[in-house]
């Protein structure tokens, strides 16, 4: 399981900005991404996590650097496993066919791998219940829900596929405290046979899901480590970036357990 | 003194002394659809005094934003509030629009979710603020810029933002102009709803930074709405937790957090302990 | 099927946009049955009743060669109205395949189909139109088609701005990362949301094709004189008017008040295939 899928080397990524200024958005990224693991990409706003996954979705060209899944180009890749990646984006607003109904949004998902529509309707339904929607949602109109379930019928949508590289891009962010601990749960035991790459800026859902951690701080990876190497004795080996993310985090974290044990 | 007198809540409230006397107090607000008769929001009562912090928690579609419009008389079209909001003794509710006006910005302000549509795209924020300023305090335009600069760096921000376009700036930021404008407004009720939903650890802590700040300094009074039982528990003396436009729990932060009476309660700490369990385990014992 | 049913849920809500479907549904309606309901022959001339007043037999009177003005007024609604539409369908049909077929596969056929609207958007619409029907030669035909090959490049570009824009949207973005081809993305996802839009804009154009029409006829580029058509009416009318004004009336209101219908329509339509607007209002959800 522990195989080299996705290897991103020395990606570069600049945008243009006005007629001659270009902006470095992603200067020389390289990070494997492995079969059966989440890997977090932690980073303050506008260090280019964003960028990273349209690049590794494919859905932009990097300026240099090269993207492989399985030792083939990317775009090579998805054309002959159709289905084999599916995303998840954080505004969830735009994330559905205003014209769709729920159940054709996740048929949609099906329809990726090669399921034809007729013969999905039970599938639907399982799907809906993995991401703990009613049934009775299902052909209801996608913007008539609610902004946590339309984030989670974007989830069953990406599940539907069985997809091989999934990527989460600030997909739990949206979403209330309460559904964010189930839907971790539920991506830690979808993702045994897929790798994961887990966008966010909490880093507390972060360690609670991935396995592995990457820092992007302004274009670079600062830090690839294994999750527990956050709360090592020593923070000698973190980078400032990620130790500035440790310390703000901590000044607002809930302390239950330390206010005498009342709860 | 009030009392919070929430009949849904399950069992009695301890009398609670509120630091000094209460500058707004609600009493039985319900929000409805005009239409339709739904209520969305039913017969809360909350007080919140000068110099403290209300937070307000719940999952979304709890009625926290409706709430808090209600509060401020803000409610979208189409919604009709009921009960007594009561802005030092007078019912904000039955005010004429006119009247309703002259207490926005000096003495009610809103800090909102949506940081990039609070602000005018066209004009620099320094402009926008101290346009705000020679309104609402009556300042010459050398004044209110003065102004700006000293809120702007009271909240953390560098001069420089006062002369930038909303869309140059993050998230964050601009939720740090708007607490900075209630800052120099002086208002004595800032109602702060989500203001750290969506931005990244440092922003947040800056924003909760900045807002803990105006309590602290100026004795405002603060109502903080979140779903982040973190930012809350740092920031809150009071909680009032939402639960389907209900109030199911309303007292003291530490009690209402450390021992839930209510269910709901204890499950959205429950669900907030299991989330950060990992982190909080490690922060304890390798992050001090 | 949902949202069909949706859609004429929010359509029936809206009185004034209701209203002008049936009033346009009506005249329609005339000028197809216009044999059953006139027993005039529009084109039978009377020159002993010419001009005459308001009678049992005459409910409008009758125009400068005595002809009947309602049975002209019930057989110029099929040119005046059929023209439009089919000017309508022919530049929608045209236009909106063009511009999403160039927003969906960009490159050297985007260029080109642009290059072409901005050469013929460079003219005043209206000044192209007369230019062409007189190097043409005035008649029906050659009005039907200036106003198609005048037209067309507004609704390109219309479609491919949409198209362009659903293009950003998360939802594309998944279809693509899922390995579905740009055709059925566009047959999917693109066609049905820009749709409503092109609707819209051509209900409000048939107005002004409407207008354009009937200007062209009444000053003799269009419709040649014995056809009933409401602009060559008003342009027969034109030359009694200081004696008989209110000769102008039939033709003129029948113009204003199906122009002003099709307005209506148009923006009923758009309120109503508005996603976000038909939804429930806010606290209705369940």
């Amino acid at each position: 399981m522990d195989k080299v899928f996705v290897s991103v080397s020395h990606v570069q990524k600049r945008y243009a900005r006005g007629l001659r200024k270009k902006v470095r958005v992603l200067e020389d990224v390289s990070f494997e991404l492995r079969l059966g693991c989440v890997t977090g990409l932690l980073g303050a706003s506008g260090s280019g996590k964003s960028t990273l996954a349209r690049l590794l979705l494919g859905l932009e060209k990097p300026d240099g650097g090269r993207i492989l899944i399985e030792g083939q180009e990317l775009r090579a890749w998805r054309a002959a496993n159709r289905g084999g990646m599916a995303v998840v984006f954080q505004d969830y607003v735009t994330s559905v066919n205003p014209v769709f109904t729920v159940e054709e949004c996740v048929a949609e998902g099906l329809e990726a791998c090669g399921k034809r529509n007729g013969e999905d309707s039970p599938c639907v339904a399982e799907l809906l219940a993995r991401v703990g929607l009613a049934e009775s949602l299902a052909d209801r109109r996608c913007l008539e829900l609610s902004g946590g379930q339309i984030q989670r019928v974007c989830l069953a949508r990406a599940f539907a596929s069985r997809p091989r590289l999934l990527v989460l891009d600030e997909a739990l962010s949206s979403l209330d405290v309460s559904l964010q601990a189930g839907m971790a749960e539920l991506l830690r035991g979808q993702a045994k046979d897929m790798a994961c790459l887990f966008i966010t800026h909490d880093i507390q859902l972060a360690s609670l899901i991935c396995e592995r951690i990457l820092v992007l701080d302004q274009g670079k990876i600062t830090d690839n480590v294994p999750t527990e190497a956050l709360f090592a004795e020593s923070g000698a080996h973190l980078s400032p970036a990620l130790r500035e993310m440790l310390d703000c985090t901590m000044v607002f974290c809930s302390r239950f357990e330390d206010e005498g044990h009342g709860a | 003194m009030i009392t919070p007198e929430t009949s849904h809540a399950p069992g009695g409230h301890e009398e609670r002394a509120l630091p000094g006397s209460p500058l707004l107090v609600a009493r039985q607000v319900s929000v409805r659809v005009k239409d339709s008769g739904r209520v969305l929001v039913d017969r809360v009562s909350l007080a919140v005094a000068a110099g403290s912090c209300l937070g307000i928690v719940g999952e979304s579609g709890s009625g926290k934003t409706l709430l808090c419009r209600a509060l401020l008389a803000l409610l979208p079209r189409g919604l009709a509030a009921s009960g007594q909001v009561l802005f030092e003794g007078q019912d904000v509710l039955a005010m004429t629009d006119r009247e309703r006006r002259s207490l926005r910005g000096r003495d009610t302000s809103l800090v909102t979710q949506q940081a990039m549509t609070a602000f005018d795209p066209l004009l620099t924020l320094g402009t926008q603020m101290a346009a705000f300023f020679c309104d609402r305090l009556g300042l010459g335009k050398r004044a209110a810029h003065d102004l700006v600069r000293t809120v702007l760096e009271r909240v953390n921000l560098p001069p420089r933002v006062a002369q930038c376009y909303p869309h140059e700036l993050s998230g964050g930021m601009l939720q740090r102009c708007m607490t900075a404008t209630s800052l120099g407004l002086g208002s004595r009720l800032v109602v702060a709803d989500e203001p750290t939903t969506a931005l990244d650890a440092k922003s947040r802590r800056d924003v909760l930074l900045a807002l803990k700040g105006l309590v602290t300094e100026q004795g405002t009074a603060l109502i903080l709405v979140s779903h982040d039982l973190g930012a809350v528990q740092t920031m809150a003396d009071t909680i009032l937790v939402l639960q389907g436009g209900r109030c199911v729990e309303y007292g003291c932060a530490r009690t209402v957090l450390n021992a839930p009476r209510h269910e709901y309660t204890r499950y959205l700490v429950r669900t907030r302990k299991a989330l950060s369990a990992r982190f909080a385990r490690f922060a304890r014992h390798g992050g001090e | 099927m949902r949202r069909a049913r949706g859609i004429w849920r929010a359509l029936w809500r809206n009185k004034v946009g209701m209203a002008s479907l049936i009033f346009l549904c009506l005249v329609l309606a005339a000028g197809l049955f216009a044999p059953l309901l006139s027993a005039h022959d529009p084109l039978a001339v009377d020159m002993k009743n010419r001009l005459g007043p308001c009678t049992a037999e005459h409910l409008l009177g009758t125009d400068s060669l005595g002809r009947d003005i309602l049975a002209r007024l019930l057989y110029g609604a099929r040119t005046s109205m059929g023209l439009a539409l089919c000017v309508m369908l022919a530049t929608v049909g045209i236009g909106s395949l063009l511009g999403l077929a160039a927003g969906t596969f960009r490159g050297l056929f985007d260029s080109l189909v642009m290059r072409v609207t901005e050469v013929l958007m460079s003219f005043p619409s209206e000044v192209l139109v007369l230019a062409l029907v007189g190097m043409a030669g005035p008649g029906m035909e050659n009005a039907f088609w200036a106003c198609v090959l005048c037209r067309w490049p507004w609704y390109a570009r219309v479609a491919r701005s949409l198209t362009l824009g659903f293009r950003d949207m998360n939802y594309v973005a998944y279809a693509r990362v899922a390995g579905f081809s740009r055709t059925h993305i566009l047959v999917r996802h693109i066609l049905p949301c820009a749709s409503g839009e092109i609707a819209v804009l051509a209900t409000l154009d048939c107005a002004s094709v409407l207008l354009m029409i009937s200007a062209l006829s009444f000053l003799g580029l269009g419709v040649q004189p014995p056809v009933p058509e409401w602009g060559t009416m008003l342009g027969e009318a034109r030359e009694v008017m200081i004696l008989h004004p209110w000769q102008m009336l039939p033709p003129g209101l029948a113009i204003l008040l199906v122009v002003a219908a099709f307005n209506f329509l148009g923006d009923a339509l758009r309120d109503a295939l508005d996603p976000w607007r038909t939804l429930p209002q806010p606290g209705e959800r369940p």
